[in-house]
């Protein structure tokens, strides 16, 4: 007892000392997230919260630095959770999605009290705070797109440095004299690529005046034939070089000093005015120059400006505290010192009259070119325009759709997420105490019903009634938690599959809809399971063949037999996390073990991670390092052979296949019916590897069911679909397992009697 | 005579490849994180480091709050550990040693659940957790462990099920209670199994990376496993970073199991062979 009790209190203070975070004296903590992680932005934002800590009275901001791609996905949680921040940097063009789903809190009347005002900044920034009327962030800065060109490279192909291109066929034409390919046809240089800079399909569009979205807001647009010529362009531009040829260039980038502008591989690149940073740090003997983007001869000058935005969650603690820190960060001052020292554009028109702006030619022409700077569309459904329009311009580049059929698609797709949205209204909420009444009187009934006939039975007993009870009581925990951590919540994911559920608003009654539109209307989940078929009918194999290999090699008494068995068996131990990216930095294209181990053997060099074709393959030969467990369960089945057999067998005249074909394998079919069910069941389940080395991508390739799941319910908190998603694994597991417990009578072979 | 000195030469020789296809990795970790950021970029590549930098592991200690990162993955790591021992060592011994009514009919249960996939219980525990304001917190990472876990309940009671009755039977006569022959005859007889369980467990919540995705948010919560999935979400990607940051974290797992091979190699045998 009192080694539990001491394990106990050991367990409690630890609990008691991790978290405490101290606060000064009197005054408030605010929580601000942070996206900037690295570099000089990191920096001046620590130094804008020491400015603001060290001047405000009431008021103390604790800085949590979350990466980018994690600060997005995280903030609905944590509102769900009671968790949020007081305030957040959050990506602008995402603040209308978040916002149409009560994510964020309105500044419009603290905005107006204290007369920020619209007039005061620039107006692209400003208006992409607005959803709905209604101002739900504002600008942290701002950022203009321009093309970078080397002028070095210029020279060298007979063109005026001083002339970069103003229209579209003039970049082209330069294009095509910048670029230079060695003598086996592989690109060495190439002078621009449309897909390469910072500007989506939204640039080129903008430049020809297209449009995403009807006025109301209420139809998709994607489609407008001016999109469509904008793409055409962009698929004309990349295929004239090749994407496999392209594709092949690019495995060599890297971080900033990789970046192609800076290593000469590329001539032109369109760029936001952030890049600056990396030209500074990385291309110091760079000759290059900015100017306007080229536009469509036909078009209009336009370019984009994006950039970041400060938030408020709905349900944050000290939302006067978050105001006046977002005040803090909207002054003259700040804006100042944060776009100066991080080579940003300020959101307030009045910083930019800096000296620091007006004295350079290249912040001279970013200025300047606000005047033309278009925002992507503000709609609840946003960044589902933003995927669609990405993975559009990624069919069309692969040569997997025409321009025009990709945009269908891509405007038939946030169609429906557009109007799933507007239908949302009216609809029957889900009242959920009526629901866990109705599942906890079944759940009691079953348990009268089973209980009363236990009631009896431990009645009747008399000798063993003690130790019945007993039983009940040991196995109390077990059982609690088989009834609140399994069974319940497999009973509410039912439920939750057929509402439309987001946990921070009301939940509505959607029938089987959510499986419908799984089946018939969802692109990624069809997507996703077949992903996910293909890689476990392909890992589940390869693994179970290379552990029985290993197994049957180390099944000889040899020496060293136990030092080759920890070896093989080590991989298995490593955090899967860590195994990621160290796998991630194998298959890494240029610098990689493995393409540089096949460069050895002149055997060609393969984009293992950033080819669609072969990012499942190397998920797969990732896998193969973990054979080392299922080596262990053959092992100890081999071991379980009787020699006498074998003995048998060889008097019989058997060879040595032939022995191991009748003897050996089915007498091991249980270890291998074994490894087949678990095998299935885990790669089914494949997340973390995905998650990490590849997000997904590329074109989707990598979207593995799991991760799918996740990103539905706990990044977007689509409850329902991503339950509905969850019953549907749990059934496919079932048929699967199923399926190989009836098939298992004909080729698993028991010894004694059949299980 | 010779064919068969051939023949072991060339099956040692095939053995010693795979070996060093299943180490590679391992020394190409290592390698990388004490190269100096040129050096990492250099074809052809250097297979031992010169100069040899602890730059990286530096960077891990300034960069990444390792301790306060350490101290938390601890903490889930013990809890657990303790909670999965507690609860699943006492209802195996309800399982295997003890009578009484429904005990087939939950062992079935419990049985059927190790093929759920959890993304099916994950949704609801998350809005449970959620209204329960156990978001951000460590307890929906360890509370659960306190609630059984049906594979390490059926490790155990296989195990438990081999120990002669005559022990028990005699902790009665001498008037033992249930507890106390479960405390005083089952466990200490039991430790080989209650070792490989803690192995597991252990490994199982260090190397845990989807529950503190889903449920941490503060930074000054993060577990290892979390920490390190961060640092590759950072724009540049730094490998030499990254791979000392590994390093650190697979040191403790590849040292645990080079001290308990047996146990880990006996607890996966048992789970392949007799299910």
């Amino acid at each position: 007892m009192s080694l539990w009790a001491k394990a106990a209190l050991f367990v409690a203070v630890l609990a008691g000392t991790a978290g405490a975070v101290e606060i000064p004296e009197d005054r408030r903590k605010v929580v601000f997230w942070n996206l900037f992680t690295t570099g000089a932005s990191h920096a001046v934002v620590t130094e804008l919260v020491d400015r603001f800590n060290s001047t405000s009275p009431d008021y103390y901001v604790e800085q949590v630095d979350i990466p980018y791609a994690h600060i997005h996905s995280k903030i609905l949680p944590a509102v769900a959770g009671d968790v949020a921040p007081d305030v957040a940097v959050f990506d602008r063009f995402l603040v209308a999605s978040y916002a149409a789903r009560g994510a964020f809190l309105p500044l419009d009347e603290l905005a107006e009290r204290d007369e920020i005002r619209g007039e005061d900044f620039f107006r692209a920034p400003w208006e992409e705070c607005f959803y709905d009327g209604r101002q739900y962030a504002v600008p942290y800065d701002t950022d203009v797109r321009v093309l970078y060109y080397n002028r070095a490279l210029f020279r060298q192909a007979g063109l005026d440095p001083d002339r970069p291109p103003k229209t579209w066929s003039e970049m082209r034409e330069y294009s095509n004299k910048l670029t230079r390919r060695r003598e086996d046809g592989r690109l060495e240089q190439v002078g621009a690529v449309p897909i390469w800079g910072n500007t989506g399909l939204y640039l080129y569009c903008w430049q020809k005046g297209g449009r995403f979205l009807s006025d109301d807001g209420r139809r998709v647009t994607l489609d407008d034939p001016r999109n469509v010529e904008a793409l055409e362009w962009i698929g004309d531009f990349v295929l004239e070089y090749g994407i496999d040829d392209l594709l092949t260039v690019q495995t060599g980038f890297g971080a900033d000093d990789q970046n192609p502008f800076i290593t000469g591989k590329i001539a032109m690149i369109v760029l936001d005015v952030g890049a600056l940073n990396m030209i500074q740090k990385y291309g110091a003997a760079l000759d290059w120059g900015a100017a306007p983007c080229p536009h469509a001869d036909d078009g209009v000058p336009a370019t984009w400006s994006g950039g970041f935005s400060l938030i408020v969650p709905r349900n944050a603690r000290q939302t006067d505290g978050a105001w006046q820190f977002c005040r803090h960060i909207l002054a003259e001052e700040s804006q100042r010192y944060m776009a100066t020292s991080s080579n940003k554009l300020p959101a307030l028109l009045a910083a930019s009259e800096d000296p620091f702006f007006q004295s350079s030619p290249f912040w001279r022409l970013a200025i300047d070119q606000m005047r033309f700077s278009h925002y992507r569309p503000i709609s609840p459904v946003g960044s589902a325009l933003n995927t669609e329009m990405y993975t559009a311009v990624d069919q069309v580049v692969h040569g997997k759709l025409s321009p025009r059929e990709a945009l269908t698609v891509a405007t038939r797709e946030s169609q429906q997420v557009l109007d799933r949205f507007l239908a949302q209204k009216g609809q029957s909420l889900v009242d959920w105490a009526a629901v866990y009444l109705i599942l906890g009187a079944a759940l009691c009934l079953a348990l009268f019903a089973r209980g009363y006939r236990s009631w009896r039975r431990l009645r009747e007993l008399t000798l063993h009634r003690k130790e019945a009870y007993a039983g009940y009581l040991f196995a109390l925990p077990a059982i609690l938690g088989l009834a609140v951590f399994t069974l319940g919540p497999i009973a509410a994911t039912l439920v939750y599959s057929f509402t439309r559920y987001e946990i921070i608003t009301p939940a509505v009654w959607e029938g089987i809809d959510n499986y419908r539109r799984l089946f018939t209307a969802d692109r990624y989940f069809l997507k996703a399971l077949w992903n996910t078929f293909y890689f476990a009918a392909l890992s589940v194999p390869v693994n179970i063949g290379l552990a029985l290999g290993l197994a049957l090699l180390l099944n000889h008494p040899i020496r060293g037999r136990s030092i080759y068995r920890t070896c093989f068996y080590l991989p298995t131990v490593v955090p899967l996390v860590a195994g990621s990216l160290l796998w991630a930095w194998l298959f890494n294209g240029e610098y990689g073990l493995i393409n540089i181990l096949l460069g050895y053997l002149h055997l060609p060099q393969l984009p293992w991670l950033t080819s669609e074709h072969l990012s499942k393959p190397a998920l797969v030969i990732m896998g193969l390092w973990n054979a080392g467990g299922g080596m262990i369960i053959f092992l100890a089945a081999l071991q379980g052979v009787p020699r006498s057999l074998y003995e048998a067998a060889r008097l019989d005249g058997a060879g040595s296949w032939s022995s191991f074909r009748h003897i050996t394998l089915p007498m091991i079919s249980p270890a291998m019916f074994f490894m087949t069910v678990m095998g299935l069941i885990g790669a089914l389940q494949v997340f973390a590897q995905a998650y990490l080395m590849t997000a997904g991508g590329p074109v989707n390739s990598t979207l593995f069911y799991v991760l799918y799941l996740y990103r539905e319910a706990f990044q977007n908190l689509n409850m329902g679909a991503a339950s509905a998603m969850a019953w549907v694994l749990f059934l496919i597991i079932l048929a699967i397992s199923g399926l190989q417990f009836a098939f298992a009578r004909r080729w698993v072979y028991y010894e004694g009697q059949a299980k | 005579m010779t064919r068969t000195l051939l023949k072991s030469f060339l099956y040692h020789a095939f053995l010693a490849l795979l070996l060093a296809l299943f180490l590679g990795p391992f020394f190409w970790l290592v390698s990388t994180s004490f190269k100096t950021d040129a050096a990492m970029f250099r074809l052809p590549p250097q297979w031992i480091p010169s100069p040899l930098t602890l730059e990286h592991y530096r960077a891990v200690f300034l960069r990444f709050p390792f301790v306060r990162y350490l101290v938390n993955t601890l903490i889930v790591v013990v809890c657990t550990t303790v909670g999965t021992l507690l609860s699943c060592s006492m209802a195996a011994y309800a399982f295997s040693r003890l009578r009484w009514p429904d005990r087939g009919l939950l062992f079935g249960l419990l049985l059927a659940t190790m093929m759920i996939p959890h993304q099916v219980t994950s949704i609801p525990m998350f809005v449970l957790f959620s209204e329960f304001h156990w978001i951000d917190t460590f307890l929906p990472l360890t509370v659960p462990a306190f609630f059984g876990n049906a594979f390490f309940v059926f490790l155990l009671r296989q195990f438990f099920a081999t120990l002669p009755e005559e022990l028990l039977e005699a902790a009665r006569l001498d008037g033992a209670g249930e507890w106390q022959i479960f405390y005083r005859v089952i466990l200490p007889l039991s430790r080989p199994a209650l070792v490989t369980v803690t192995i597991f467990t252990v490994l199982g919540a260090w190397n845990d990376f989807m529950g503190p995705l889903i449920y941490l948010t503060s930074e000054s919560k993060r577990t290892l496993a979390l920490g390190l999935a961060h640092l590759r979400g950072v724009q540049e990607t730094e490998w030499g970073l990254l791979m000392a940051a590994s390093l650190i974290m697979v040191m403790p797992a590849v040292l645990l199991f080079l001290f308990a091979q047996r146990f880990f190699i006996e607890g996966i045998a048992l789970t392949g062979t007799k299910s």
